[in-house]
């Protein structure tokens, strides 16, 4: 293989896929990036058997060829060099970086050894534009379970109905759901795993225009313009959540998002061991109170618009912020719903996402 | 050659050919799914695999296979679940993992548990079997759902692990709640002890107190478990007498009655004695087989009367264990789709009714001793009459008669030659004070517990 390539667009392509690299240490082939020269162009590939990632990026090439290079040594190397060009030559897994200022070898491994990551042939279910899948991803991102105890809670579940699109992710204490309105040509549901999440995310921050999902055989494709990600899905079924969100609510409260969300960060200061803040809204304030008793403790209040009776509850504050965090929009609408039910919070003009909170007994 | 036996036969000359890490990454979880005669199709945990196997190892399997059934020519791969026989030999693993399901589900958003109260509202008077052996505690639960707090308070249920305590004293709960202007809270004592924990750390205590004394129903469950622990006992006797001097309704739950809890205050065990003592017992087999039918209920599978009636004779001792064994047949008819013989039933629940013997043996027993008082095993042995070798001594021969049945003279010479009538006096002794010291009754649990342990490892 010798080729001739812009620095930028490798860096690039390199900080795209080079998260996927499995750190497995009993299949070293597995820390690698594959290069490989294909159709005129050159594509890059990582996985780690339960995620692979391919990218193309424009090249000249003088000759074909390919190669599997340790992904660290490779990216480290690459986000140094600061020439435009640089030129790529493979001899016996031997990858020389020629710069104008540098004479460079890499030992590869034999690119037969590389994993080949499987191909999803059927047809794409649906095309979501990648910022508005990214925006959808992102709310759902924190509240994924983090063990994997419970292998479903460990994902977000993505279910493809004929016009709508709906992510749902919970860790049993809190939950999101995004509903996003699109065109499915067939329906599915899908439960992503976290870090398929996590890496789906990062790639669409760096493109433009639409990904097409494709699902077949427990596996599932994001592909879009010179980039795709196959992952395999997670085994199982997801819990029945609708039934966890309440349908009517008791009493609500429209708050300012901002003044909110920067007296519960203020009252998280206080907050006890187990991250709890007390909430209790009156007719025209929202009022927060932490206590910890090695520290000491706060009240503050945020102006709130209530309708129906004063309530009070205890949540934790990490939570809270979470969801504030995602809110678009000035204004957030809090629902408390009973004693021992989740407060339901949604942002002040948006039907389409909803962030649930189950409150801490105390 | 049956399927399992090609792809063994397979894998073992795969896994020659290959490194560990490379075996284990491409091979496991793969299993021969289905073949004809000229072609077999093997089924792959996912699809990175399935690729790598069929374009890089491919050639080498056929070689194999063909190797030992010469007739086949072609290999197929699909992406499957779990092969069907890996569950067949693991029903065990799915019964778990139910009841793990269950049991995390107790903690997730969609439950049976009220977070109000911590009642579950499975537990019903409706689902509970009651016979001679639970009458009495039965009977004082329903008529204190009818009087609360008026004639039998505090209402004191005992019994064995798995007699339905929690069951009887949640139904009362579940029953009074009902009325939704009556506040009820159930506590198991060790989540008492807890809550108490924390308030201390929060200096919240007083909240805390003012909290429990707000309810109209207060169940605490496993109370045992607050013995010795001094601040517990103390909110729990500021508690009952706040709550009992309103006439409000206690009911608490053990293991064992009041007065065989060790290092209970002697003013909560009096007060716990004052109200209603009732006790759950083990159930006699007609209420055992008609419990099995009441948990059949909803489950619509129909298992004859034979097999309930063998899973009732064979289970004795324990409630959750007949329901074990029940779930067990009952997923045996789930995964196999039919109504096993009786046959198949002893087969099935094989595993529960034989726990293998252990053999206690006199070696552990000494060593389990001598660590415990902190000397050697040689001292045990020696002629020394050092007190503090003495008494461990007479220890010693007191489990070696009571755990292993050697007879007094080998107890003797197991010792270090000593006379059988020493052996007899030492375990009169020992057995004699363990009935009134509490402190030495301790130890030789503690002391068993070691020995028992020690099989497990």
């Amino acid at each position: 293989m010798k080729l001739i390539v812009n620095q930028k667009n490798l860096k690039r392509a390199i900080s795209l896929v080079e998260k996927v690299v499995s750190k497995n240490t009993s299949l070293p082939i597995l820390g690698n990036i594959l290069f490989k020269t294909e159709n005129g162009r050159l594509r890059l590939s990582a996985t780690n058997l339960e995620l692979g990632i391919n990218t193309l990026i424009g090249v000249k090439i003088e000759e074909v060829g390919e190669i599997a290079v340790p992904a660290r040594i490779f990216s480290d190397f690459i986000n140094t060099v600061q020439d435009e060009k640089v030129t790529l030559v493979t001899k016996n897994n031997t990858l020389t970086i020629n710069a104008e200022h540098y004479k460079t070898s890499i030992l590869g491994f034999d690119p037969k050894d590389f994993p080949i990551i499987p191909k999803i042939k059927s047809e794409p279910i649906v095309s979501i534009p990648a910022s508005i899948l990214k925006g959808a991803l992102v709310k759902v991102l924190d509240s994924m379970a983090i063990s994997e105890t419970r292998p479903e809670l460990a994902g977000v579940l993505v279910q493809i109905k004929d016009n709508q699109c709906v992510f749902v992710s919970t860790d049993i204490f809190r939950l999101s759901e995004v509903i996003l309105p699109i065109k499915a040509s067939a329906s599915a549901s899908i439960i992503l795993p976290r870090n398929t999440v996590a890496e789906l995310v990062r790639m669409c921050s760096d493109l433009e225009g639409d990904v097409q999902i494709k699902y077949a055989d427990n596996q599932v494709a994001f592909v879009a313009e010179d980039i795709e990600l196959v992952s395999r899905v997670v085994d199982g079924t997801y819990p029945p959540y609708k039934n966890v969100i309440p349908e009517k609510f008791i009493s609500r409260a429209l708050i300012k998002r901002g003044e909110l969300e920067n007296n519960i960060r203020l009252a998280g200061l206080f907050a006890s061991s187990i991250s709890d803040v007390k909430i209790a809204c009156s007719k025209d304030k929202l009022t927060i109170t932490a206590r910890n008793s090695d520290k000491g403790e706060i009240e503050t209040d945020v102006p709130a618009v209530l309708k129906n009776e004063p309530f009070e509850l205890s949540l934790n504050y990490r939570y809270i912020l979470d969801g504030l965090k995602n809110m678009p929009g000035n204004d957030v609408i809090i629902e408390f719903t009973g004693a021992g039910s989740p407060l339901v919070m949604r942002p002040g003009d948006d039907k389409s996402f909803v962030y649930l909170i189950m409150p801490l007994r105390n | 050659m049956t399927n399992e036996e090609l792809w063994k036969a397979v894998l073992g000359e795969m896994e020659l050919s290959l490194t560990r890490a490379n075996f284990i990454t491409w091979f496991k979880n793969t299993t021969i799914v289905a073949r004809d005669h000229s072609s077999i199709v093997v089924s792959v945990p996912n699809g990175f695999i399935k690729e790598w196997l069929e374009n890089k190892f491919n050639r080498k399997i056929l070689q194999s296979i063909r190797g030992l059934t010469p007739e086949i020519r072609e290999i197929k791969y699909s992406i499957g679940k779990p092969r069907v026989d890996f569950v067949r030999q693991d029903i065990s693993r799915i019964i778990l993992e139910k009841e793990l399901e269950e049991k995390t589900n107790i903690v997730s958003i969609d439950t049976d548990v009220d977070h109000l109260t911590n009642l579950n509202k499975r537990y019903s008077f409706d689902s509970f079997v009651s016979g001679s052996s639970n009458e009495m505690a039965y009977a004082a639960c329903l008529s204190v759902t009818k009087n609360l707090g008026k004639i039998y308070n505090p209402l004191f249920i005992y019994g064995n692990v798995g007699l339905g305590k929690t069951h009887l004293i949640q139904a009362v709960g579940n029953k009074v709640a009902e009325n939704k202007e009556k506040k009820v809270l159930y506590l198991q004592a060790e989540r008492f002890t807890a809550q108490i924990v924390e308030a201390i750390m929060n200096r919240t205590i007083e909240d805390l107190k003012s909290q429990y004394e707000k309810v109209d129903l207060l169940i605490l469950d496993d109370v045992q478990f607050i013995a010795g622990k001094v601040k517990a006992q103390e909110i729990i006797f500021a508690t009952f007498n706040e709550l009992y001097g309103r006439n409000k309704q206690i009911i608490l739950s053990s293991d064992r009655p009041p007065a065989a809890i060790p290092t209970l205050e002697e003013r909560l065990r009096s007060r716990f004695e004052g109200g209603m003592i009732a006790d759950v017992g083990v159930p006699e087999l007609e209420t055992r087989l008609a419990i099995l039918k009441q948990k059949l209920i909803g489950k619509n599978v129909d298992l004859g009367e034979e097999t309930l009636s063998y899973i009732a004779t064979h289970m004795q001792k324990n409630i959750r264990e007949l329901e074990g064994a029940l779930n067990r047949v009952v997923a045996f008819t789930q995964i196999y789709n039919k109504v096993p013989e009786l046959k198949e039933v002893k087969n099935i629940l094989n595993t529960y009714l034989s726990t293998p013997y252990k053999k206690t043996s006199p070696q552990v027993i000494l060593k389990a001793v001598a660590d415990f008082y902190n000397i050697s095993a040689a001292d045990l042995i020696k002629r020394s009459r050092k007190k503090e070798v003495v008494r461990p001594r007479q220890v010693a021969m007191f489990l070696l008669r009571d755990e292993t049945k050697l007879s007094f003279p080998e107890i003797g010479q197991k010792l270090g030659g000593r006379d059988h009538s020493t052996v007899i006096h030492a375990c009169e002794k020992i057995r004699n004070e363990s009935a009134i010291d509490e402190p030495l009754k301790q130890e030789l649990t503690l002391i068993k517990e070691r020995v028992y342990n020690s099989f497990d490892k």
